[in-house]
């Protein structure tokens, strides 16, 4: 019963996220059109590098248009199934990710509402996102896909902000919550969240077996430095 | 004139922005207040008078009447022009730049009376 509901939940929470990405993207279009300035705008002007900062937000809003939606695919047990798709996939997130969408991300980050918090609580969750990504891939490398799960799934908590935190923002001004705590904690619950459901609660659940998954016991580390013999090559076993 | 060229457009524009978003979420309400009984004259001569906007949100536990956020809005307005500017970062620009139209600051004599325009230039 306990497992079913769980079940339930997470099909749920991603399908939200999954709603709630979409949702963000298409309201995204508005800093694309060139005739009238974005609420989101108008409120950081004046800028020192205007031109700047408006290209980094365009970089970042297409980046995380593909990244949340692609890494809620690549989180999905029926993607295993097919490990190319989730390779090529993976490749392709995490390029954007590490090149696109965490520099935009924390430049961004630096003219932040909330003042000097804001701007640490956004550089925490883009670090957390690009030290996950690369640890996960170098997981994947190795064959060890407990770690790249785990990795994996930081990188989708922390992704998942943007949804989360732009729910809570909504319902703490419903609430009648003054405004400037409400953008701090709306930003730095999911982020503390993210990292704590990640390691206290979905790693310690059994682990499920990908179709891919080499024979060998899940719980396994996989070796520091592992003999040249036993390394894949090339980026054939990247995630 | 403020209520006509601000406070009412800015609504409008808000009915239609999306909630789910990083951007500020709309206020209910919005209240104008005169700052100053007399009007000033800024360095080119011309009459203005300084103005601020309240803000209050909250929808299920909106608050009591008196908890407004005070000056979320500050600006002046030129009655003879008809014109408005509000106050960002320290510069002034036309009020049509919240409602979401690109323009550029105005010069540094607007918005300021002359004598504290004077006192400026020759710090």
């Amino acid at each position: 019963m306990t497992r079913r509901f769980g079940k339930l939940l997470g099909s749920v929470w991603m399908l939200g996220l999954g709603v709630g990405a979409l949702v963000i993207a298409w309201a995204s279009r508005v800093y694309f059109a060139s005739d009238e300035l974005a609420p989101f705008v108008i409120e950081k002007l004046p800028l020192p590098h205007e031109d700047l900062w408006m290209a980094a937000l365009k970089v970042h809003v297409v980046a995380a248009s593909f990244a949340l939606p692609a890494c809620l695919l690549l989180s999905l047990k029926r993607m295993l199934r097919f490990p190319r798709t989730h390779r090529w996939l993976g490749r392709a997130t995490g390029a954007i990710i590490l090149a696109a969408l965490v520099p935009s991300g924390l430049y961004l980050s630096l003219f932040a509402k909330g003042g000097l918090p804001a701007t640490v609580g956004f550089a925490l969750s883009g670090l957390i996102v690009a030290v996950a990504m690369v640890w996960g891939v170098r997981r994947a490398r190795v064959k060890d896909y407990v770690g790249h799960r785990r990795a994996m799934l930081h990188v989708l908590a922390q992704l998942s902000v943007a949804v989360t935190s732009r729910t809570l923002l909504a319902l703490l001004d419903a609430a009648g919550i003054d405004p400037d705590a409400a953008y701090l904690f709306a930003l730095w619950a999911p982020v503390l969240a993210g990292v704590g459901l990640v390691e206290f609660w979905l790693v310690r659940r059994p682990h499920r077996r990908s179709s891919h998954e080499p024979n060998t016991p899940a719980t396994r580390p996989a070796p520091l430095h592992p003999a040249l013999g036993e390394r894949p090559h090339g980026v054939g076993n990247a995630a | 004139m403020v209520e006509k060229q601000l406070i009412k457009p800015l609504a409008d524009k808000e009915a239609h922005q999306s909630r789910f978003s990083r951007a500020y979420i709309p206020p209910q309400d919005r209240r104008v207040r005169v700052l100053e009984s007399e009007r000033s004259t800024d360095g080119r001569g011309a009459e203005f008078v300084t103005f601020a906007v309240d803000e209050r949100s909250g929808g299920v536990g909106r608050r009591a009447a008196g908890d407004w956020r005070k000056d979320e809005i500050v600006g002046c307005v030129y009655p003879a022009r008809d014109e408005v500017f509000v106050k960002r970062g320290g510069k002034y620009f036309a009020a049509t730049l919240l409602l979401g139209k690109r323009t550029a600051a105005a010069d540094d004599a607007v918005c300021r009376p002359a004598r504290v325009a004077a006192a400026d230039a020759h710090r």
